[in-house]
């Protein structure tokens, strides 16, 4: 794990003081709502619809035990003993008073966190695979790079005003699990012919009013130039995006208006400009941050010890788990365990101080203390030796943490919707609580495979609909809550927007619906080994569409 | 800003400043006040409605409360938007520890 | 309106000239991107001018004739509009130019420690106690993670430079 020196300690102390003094300012009045509300975004404070929201950034979706540990105390001690993952791994508290932020920040800084850009129109915290390090297959550690970007992005004096907010996705891996094409960049670390690392850099991807798949403006960016062609992109970004209207102000329009190659070209001169010089990223930093990410001591284990393999066998609740929640770990005799925080019926990405406590225990016992947060809203233990699987899961069991769903029907993501956010149309969780409750048999949700249901309240869509195999949007019609249906949508490295398949849905109707397409597709599935997308892809929508409109 | 133009019943409501809590004005109290609960806010309508906007901004001046507006609400003073109801209630499913 | 310079309140020898009036026979004048195209010889002749640029002119156009402007103002038109951040770190790296650098318009007293780094020298700003704070805001932060135009070392630079120390301590 990144640990701060002085320099990135100092920074985070001045900045807990420098918002300190806007909430003091804000308290007495010397600055109005207006002039502040653009501060207290820069530092992930926002007005919902009952209280403050707080956004904690989780950079890169790692955690140690003691960071996990200081978010449960955080939770309870100035919120409501609970927190909600969101679907870019950071920490959401729902009600923390103005006048506690500055305390809640200053208690964060003791374990080297913050909410630094965790909203505002400026670089976001920077997003990457939960599996990195750990991932058979993987080029180079992607957090290495998140972490150069997270310093560079921190607090920039140029690129803290932009058109509009700016995401960064990084995946080290080929097979993407940080939806990397649906970001503003998205970074895959690749090596050219020559052995040397680099990056594919995509640009321009995005959900919200307006979906759009990333494109690659350049497919091998080395190492060295990372900075200066990402401050490249933002340069020619913050003087030429659109600032006239904002639903028009992401890069993707930009990139779409400009048009890529005359995109691509601008950057190239504005890169021809600055790539030599400080920009440049040394090597020696690189091996310095490495460092931190070097893997912890492994012992030697054979892969697939008997005790696991015998309880496999003896078990039929583990062997589900094990299928389900499980992933390949690079190193032999341990594996990557997934805790599902969408038990059936639960609240997507929520969790408990308890549970939050519980899992740093767990963390420290069975995987080195570290913890990773998933974008859809779930939690990952990276390095457990298979042969404890059985005692973490009895353990994940008791806190209700070993649902056996991660990639399946009841594993949905859903944005916090009309019961928390003062944007939404519609409620999206009781929706995803009805679906999951509807799919509660867990061999029917094993027998449909693998199947992600996407939900958002609105059309930003931070709950990613146009990218669940089935999105759900909520919409508003004369004040009655309606869900639009899509499929065919992925976030991955295939990724695709999904299409739109007729009239919405009541909110009393939309599980019946989704329950219609899924029986569609085991119906015409061409048997078990056609997944849900491989299904929609080879059909279109057409046969879903007529088994659930003809038949009403 | 506040919106005027509704006819009907309607409640002034705002989140106060340094806690972020929903607030309801109540212009039946000795002195000006926001209170936590919708139950305990004052039905206006027409030139009272108007007159108490007026006092409400003002506590938006003294740092008290931000974002104030009024809302249609019943005679029962049910909100007549679903937003404004999940505002008022709190959101529609039970969260935390069990 | 109070102007600053250095940390402190300055008196403002420049005025801003609206298109439509005349300009004085003397004093320093601020002129449009258009007047300056407009009547540049006529500018030229009589020498003490600025130009201002909107946010959505770009110093590019005015390279060229850098030389001989006495002041830039960019305009900041409302607090989201972070163009002239990169059009003043363009005009002090890349174009070179030394003279004087203004922030105009919504200039925010959280905003001035991004606006000098870029290469803003003064400020234009509305409240008062902007003014009195102005050291402050500059030493909010007693480090940087990035290069900008004020040229200062950042944490790496920093950072390597001492590990370069303890190791040739080490020798």
């Amino acid at each position: 794990m990144y640990r701060y020196d002085d320099f990135d300690q100092t920074f985070v102390n001045e900045r807990v003081e420098q918002f300190r003094d806007q909430v003091a300012r804000r308290l007495s009045g010397e600055l109005t709502e207006d002039e502040f509300k653009p501060l207290r975004l820069m530092n992930g404070l926002y007005l919902q619809l009952h209280a403050y929201m707080l956004r904690v950034a989780i950079p890169y979706g790692t955690l140690s035990s003691t960071q996990l540990r200081k978010l449960a105390e955080i939770s309870r001690k100035y919120d409501r003993g609970y927190g909600h993952f969101t679907t870019r791994q950071n920490l959401q508290y729902n009600w923390p008073a103005l006048k506690d932020t500055p305390d809640i920040l200053a208690e964060l800084a003791t374990v080297e966190m913050h909410a630094l850009q965790t909203s505002g129109n400026c670089i976001r915290n920077v997003t990457a695979d939960q599996y990195a390090g750990v991932a058979a297959g993987e080029v180079d550690d992607p957090r290495i790079y998140a972490e150069v970007l997270r310093q560079w992005s921190s607090l920039h004096p140029e690129f803290s005003f932009l058109p509009r907010k700016f995401k960064i996705a990084i995946t080290g891996c080929a097979n993407d699990r940080a939806a990397i094409k649906v970001h503003d960049i998205g970074l895959v670390v690749v090596q050219n012919e020559a052995g040397e690392t680099g990056f594919e850099f995509w640009v321009g991807g995005g959900l919200g009013r307006t979906p759009v798949i990333g494109k690659c403006i350049n497919p091998f960016v080395a190492k060295r130039d990372l900075l200066s062609y990402t401050e490249a992109v933002l340069r020619v970004y913050n003087m030429l995006g659109r600032r006239d209207n904002m639903y028009k102000a992401r890069i993707k329009i930009l990139v779409n208006e400009t048009g890529v190659e005359e995109f691509t070209r601008l950057v190239n001169e504005e890169w021809a400009e600055i790539r030599e010089g400080y920009l440049e990223l040394p090597e020696e930093e690189v091996q310095r941050i490495r460092a931190f990410f070097a893997p912890p001591a492994y012992e030697a284990l054979e892969a697939d010890p008997a005790e696991f393999m015998q309880k496999l066998d003896a078990d039929p609740a583990f062997a589900d788990w094990a299928h389900a929640n499980l992933a390949p770990h690079k190193v032999s005799g341990y594996a990557i365990v997934n805790l599902s925080l969408k038990p059936i019926g639960g609240i997507p990405g929520d969790v408990t101080d308890s549970q939050m406590e519980a899992v740093a225990g767990l963390a420290d016992q069975f995987s080195f203390g570290e913890i990773r947060a998933t974008h859809e809203q779930n939690l990952t233990l990276p390095h457990v030796r298979q042969k404890d699987l059985y005692a973490l899961w009895e353990a994940l069991q008791a806190l209700d943490l070993a649902t056996p769903n991660v990639g399946l029907v009841s594993d949905i993501i859903a944005c916090p919707g009309l019961d928390y956010c003062a944007l939404a149309n519609a409620r999206s969780i009781p929706v995803a609580q009805m679906i999951s409750d509807r799919f509660a048999d867990l061999k029917r949700q094993h027998d449909i495979g693998p199947l992600k249901i996407k939900i958002s309240g609105c059309i930003n869509a931070c709950g990613h609909h146009h990218v669940g195999h089935i999105g759900i949007l909520g919409v508003d019609k004369k004040g009655t809550e309606f869900y639009q249906i899509t499929l065919g949508g992925s976030a991955e490295e295939d990724a695709a927007v999904g299409q739109i398949l007729g009239p919405a849905f009541g909110y009393d109707e939309v599980t019946d619906a989704v329950e219609n397409v899924v029986n569609t597709y085991l119906e015409l599935r061409e048997g078990p080994g056609e997944t849900f997308l491989q299904m929609v892809r080879r059909t279109g929508v057409t046969p879903f569409k007529e088994a659930l409109y003809e038949a009403a | 800003m506040a919106k005027k133009d509704s006819a009907g019943p309607q409640v002034i409501t705002a989140n106060r400043l340094d806690d972020g809590v929903v607030v309801y004005f109540a212009t039946d109290k000795d002195a000006v006040q926001w209170v936590e609960k919708i139950a305990d806010a004052s039905i206006l309508i027409g030139d009272a409605l108007n007159a108490a906007l007026v006092r409400a901004e003002q506590t938006v001046a003294a740092n008290e409360v931000v974002d104030v507006y009024p809302i249609p609400v019943d005679e029962a003073k049910h909100p007549q938007s679903r937003r404004e109801a999940v505002r008022a209630a709190g959101p529609t499913i039970a969260y935390g520890a069990p | 309106m109070k102007l600053l310079k250095d940390g402190k309140p300055v008196s403002d020898d420049w005025t801003h000239l609206d298109d439509a009036d005349p300009a004085p026979a003397a004093g320093g004048i601020i002129v449009s991107l258009a007047r300056w195209r407009e009547e540049r010889d006529a500018l030229l002749k009589r020498g003490q001018v600025g130009i201002r640029l909107k946010s959505d002119e770009a110093p590019a156009q005015i390279r060229d004739d850098l030389g001989h402007f006495g002041v830039i103002a960019l305009e900041f038109p409302v607090y989201r509009d972070g163009r002239a951040f990169s059009y003043a770190r363009l005009l002090r790296e890349r174009f070179g130019y030394k003279g004087e650098l203004r922030a105009v318009g919504n200039v925010l007293f959280d905003q001035l420690a991004f606006m000098h780094r870029c290469g803003f020298d003064t400020f234009e700003v509305q409240k008062d106690p902007d003014a009195d704070r102005f050291a402050e805001a500059l030493s909010t932060f007693s480090m940087r993670y990035q290069r900008a135009a004020d040229d200062a070392p950042t944490a790496l630079e920093l950072r390597h430079k001492a590990r370069r120390n303890v190791a040739q301590e080490g020798r």
